[in-house]
């Protein structure tokens, strides 16, 4: 008896240390969670652009495939703030016709990975599980035929690029200057548009049609 | 008066436990909570100390002042760090909040060493080695994975360990836990870490 109270000791200390380590997913709020890439061309000099039009419609691009352009209320909170912010950086918003230095292309990127979920492993065993009383038949156990389940997580990401037109006319590419990308919990929210183009804008200070 | 009196009764009574203390052919497990406190380089990475330690032993009494055995133990190191920008290369820059969660569980042949034979306080000096399990995450906001890497570990301490009552006994410690690491920029994760715990005999 003395021993099994030991072991026992034993036991609640080890299983213990799994339960007291600070869980870093836990501890993070939305905003925490999001992250800010800004990537730009550093061979550009940003202040020769000084006119810029932006897409009216947002790009949705599924698993790498586009799969239609909609205007949703976040689609146009993030298309507006992107214009504040480059107008606020001294750029001039023209019409797409009026030949703009700058184009700006908005997208929503979704990726979606498929898993497979055991039943036996995901409840860790019946032990916290609906005991069968709760149905009306005490003393009978769970029986699932089907013991595998396939789930999918979606990752969505928010990407705004910059593209130089004013040399597209000679080249005859377009090239992109700028990109910047937001990931993490909440990117679609439409309350974030805003402040989520701000922190791109914020992280980027060479983004002036005046130097 | 009366305080004076309860504190003179209980030194005289871990005095009377403590005189026929003899450690010789029993075994005992030993439980602590830890506080671990990383030093040198590691605080670069984590500059606050962890709260959330454990550690198990189990040492056999080779005569009355050497003790052998092996010991587990536990420390999760954690630091949240403000939203800040990295440059991360020609042009590119990340905002993120920066999140390092690191867990140390060394794996170690242990020896301690009694520096007196009787007595209400027994200083001891112990020294592990053996192998650190590091299981190491950097997060930038919600993104990144765990990685999982084996170390080398040293382990020398000094401490003192009060005697109860048959055998049982209460120890205080300190530490220096050795923990070379060589990756990611980062040398070692070193620390120094604060134990208090109990020692209970399991046979004789």
């Amino acid at each position: 008896m003395q021993m099994t109270m030991k072991v026992l000791m034993l036991a609640l200390g080890i299983g213990s240390l799994a339960s007291c380590t600070k869980e870093p997913l836990k501890n993070l709020t939305a905003e925490e969670s999001r992250i800010y890439i800004t990537d730009r061309d550093s061979s550009v000099d940003f202040s020769s652009f000084k006119t810029f039009s932006v897409v009216d419609t947002v790009s949705v691009i599924d698993n790498g495939q586009l799969s239609g352009r909609e205007l949703t209320s976040w689609d146009a909170a993030i298309l507006n703030a992107v214009a504040a912010e480059m107008e606020e950086r001294g750029f001039t918003l023209v019409a797409r016709t009026q030949n703009p230095d700058l184009g700006v292309n908005v997208s929503r990127i979704y990726n979606t990975y498929n898993g497979v979920m055991s039943y036996p492993d995901y409840w860790g065993g019946y032990g916290s599980y609906y005991d069968p009383y709760y149905w009306g038949y005490p003393g009978s156990s769970y029986y699932f035929p089907q013991r595998y389940s396939i789930y999918q997580i979606t990752e969505g990401a928010a990407s705004i690029d910059l593209l130089d037109l004013k040399e597209a006319n000679t080249t005859k590419k377009i090239r992109g200057v700028w990109n910047g990308l937001i990931r993490g919990t909440g990117v679609f929210n439409v309350n974030n548009a805003s402040s989520q183009v701000s922190a791109l804008f914020d992280q980027s200070p060479y983004l002036k049609a005046n130097q | 008066m009366k305080a004076t009196k309860i504190i003179m009764l209980t030194l005289a009574s871990l005095i009377f436990f403590s005189a026929s203390q003899a450690q010789k052919g029993e075994t005992k497990l030993g439980l602590d909570y830890s506080l671990g406190i990383p030093v040198g380089d590691f605080r670069n990475v984590i500059g606050k100390e962890s709260y959330r330690g454990w550690g198990f032993d189990i040492m056999h009494g080779v005569n009355n002042k050497l003790q052998l055995g092996l010991a587990v133990g536990f420390q999760d190191f954690y630091q949240k760090n403000d939203r800040q920008v990295y440059h991360t290369g020609d042009g590119q820059d990340i905002s993120a909040v920066l999140t390092h969660s690191i867990q140390t569980i060394p794996v170690l042949a242990r020896a301690s060493y009694r520096l007196t034979e009787g007595g209400a306080i027994q200083p001891y000096v112990g020294l592990g080695v053996g192998g650190n399990l590091v299981l190491f995450r950097e997060l930038l906001g919600e993104f990144g994975e765990t990685e999982s890497f084996f170390r080398f570990a040293l382990k020398p301490e000094i401490g003192v360990q009060v005697p109860i009552y048959r055998g049982a006994g209460l120890h205080i410690g300190a530490a220096y836990n050795y923990l070379p690491f060589g990756k990611y920029d980062i040398s070692n994760f070193n620390n120094l870490s604060v134990s208090a715990g109990v020692s209970i005999p399991l046979r004789k």
